[in-house]
């Protein structure tokens, strides 16, 4: 019966003491929102903290939403202020003891079973450098980045998520691509 | 490359390449910027570059994160209604959590500081204000017959041997300034007492207070009627305000003008 609802009717009926309803939002959202997560802050064990405060943060704040935005918009916001309140205090903590991107080299890269060592090696040194690219992008082109191509989101979506008008999420995106195929030019891959 | 730089800079299809290159285009444009690639160099190598740069970022994300498990969600229920308070972002550590309980932002430091050194003085003060009124200093003041009134003066400047004196001769000499409370002590000294024409210091110390209920008496500026011209001068007496409406309080503190009673003597 639940799955029938919209977002918004699900919240309605969260907010009048029906934690099922909000277990439905839950399951219908998570998936995208670690993926925007996770390609925010580019470690698991963060995302997965990521996800579980902005669900929390969305529960404790039910009675703020106001319909105004669509739930999926708000969930985002929400979840892109708590990837970038994570990244400050990653950051504060890794000046501190040691590099932000030492665990992210050390990452073990899963590759298809029908590749050759060789491809292998070479497809993980390519993620690499996709990644730090990614990485090394200004936050507001890396939202966009990771919202089109983590969550595949719609431009409309982002624009309603971000709040920022249609031109702007476009030109921000053609921004950031131009940046990664620079980056990515600079330290050509052998192609087998 | 730097000629499709040149060319790409007067060139128009900036949004469309990216809507083109995600599906988001409608018929229409889709034709027309597809017309459009047919004779821009610059865009159509920006098309396949930027579709590349897409498919990486793909690959890395089926690489990195497909096979990742979603992580189970756990809404403590509960918690949540009972804090509503909390903002939208929460910190997920307990350190630091802890650390902001301990931490006071400097500018409230200081004001606590300032607060606190602020009632201390006014504790002081109002502890020396407190302590100077129970020790009641007396001085003499200008003679204002205009204003004829019972002085607390007086009633400090009984002596112990005038407040021993039966009440129905009441010597009025005692309801005097302590000025000249000293002269007429020294001479009722010299009358009452044959034992000694030195006047006990000890007894002067130890007047008794007493207040009529009946007038109300400003403490700050009395005079006293004056009934023994010959002897007395009226006196203008200034008293720190008394707070009480007490009679016969017994007043042990040391008075100037009993110091100075005491000079006088033993010239």
């Amino acid at each position: 019966m639940l799955a029938n609802l919209t977002d918004e009717q699900l919240v309605e009926l969260s907010v009048s003491e029906n934690p099922d309803a909000f277990g439905e939002i839950v399951k219908r959202w998570e998936r995208k929102i670690f993926a925007l997560c996770y390609g925010m802050l580019n470690r698991e064990d963060e995302a997965r903290d990521a996800l579980q405060e902005t669900f929390i943060a969305a529960y404790r704040n039910l009675k703020k939403f106001r319909g105004e935005a669509k739930v999926s918009s708000w969930l985002h916001r929400i979840a892109v202020n708590q990837c970038l309140t994570t990244k400050r205090r990653t950051k504060s903590r890794s000046e501190d003891f040691l590099d932000e991107d030492e665990s992210a080299e050390d990452r073990t890269f899963i590759a298809p079973e029908n590749l050759s060592p060789a491809r292998t090696t070479e497809q993980s040194e390519r993620m690499t450098l996709v990644r730090q690219a990614v990485l090394a992008l200004p936050e507001d082109l890396r939202q966009i980045i990771v919202m089109k191509e983590f969550e595949e989101m719609t431009f409309q979506q982002i624009s309603d998520t971000l709040e920022l008008p249609l031109s702007t999420v476009k030109s921000r995106l053609y921004t950031a691509l131009k940046q990664l195929r620079m980056k990515l030019e600079r330290t050509p891959v052998e192609v087998v | 490359m730097n000629n499709n730089n040149h060319h790409k800079q007067n060139c128009s299809f900036g949004e469309e390449v990216v809507s083109y290159l995600y599906g988001e285009i409608s018929a229409n444009a889709k034709t027309a910027f597809e017309n459009h690639l047919a004779d821009c160099s610059a865009c159509t190598t920006e098309v396949a570059e930027f579709s590349n740069v897409s498919f990486s970022i793909g690959e890395w994300r089926d690489a990195e994160f497909s096979h990742l498990p979603t992580p189970v969600i756990e809404i403590p229920y509960q918690t949540a209604r009972a804090n509503f308070k909390e903002p939208e972002i929460t910190s997920g550590s307990w350190v630091s959590g802890l650390r902001q309980l301990f931490s006071l932002s400097p500018a409230l430091t200081t004001a606590s500081a300032a607060m606190a050194a602020l009632v201390l003085c006014f504790g002081l003060v109002f502890v020396a204000i407190k302590f100077s009124d129970k020790t009641g200093v007396v001085v003499a003041d200008n003679f204002d017959t205009a204003k004829p009134a019972i002085s607390p003066t007086k009633e400090n400047a009984i002596s112990k041997d005038a407040a021993d004196a039966p009440p129905k001769s009441p010597d009025v000499s005692n309801l005097n300034s302590p000025t000249d409370s000293n002269k007429r002590t020294s001479a009722s000294g010299s009358k009452n007492s044959d034992k000694s024409s030195v006047v006990p210091v000890k007894s002067i110390e130890r007047s008794k207070t007493f207040r009529p209920n009946t007038q109300a008496v400003s403490p700050i500026r009395q005079t006293v009627p004056v009934k023994d011209k010959n002897n007395l001068k009226p006196v203008q007496a200034k008293k720190v305000p008394a707070l009480d409406n007490f009679e016969e309080d017994e007043d042990d503190s040391l008075r100037l003008a009993d110091l100075f009673a005491e000079i006088d003597t033993d010239r």
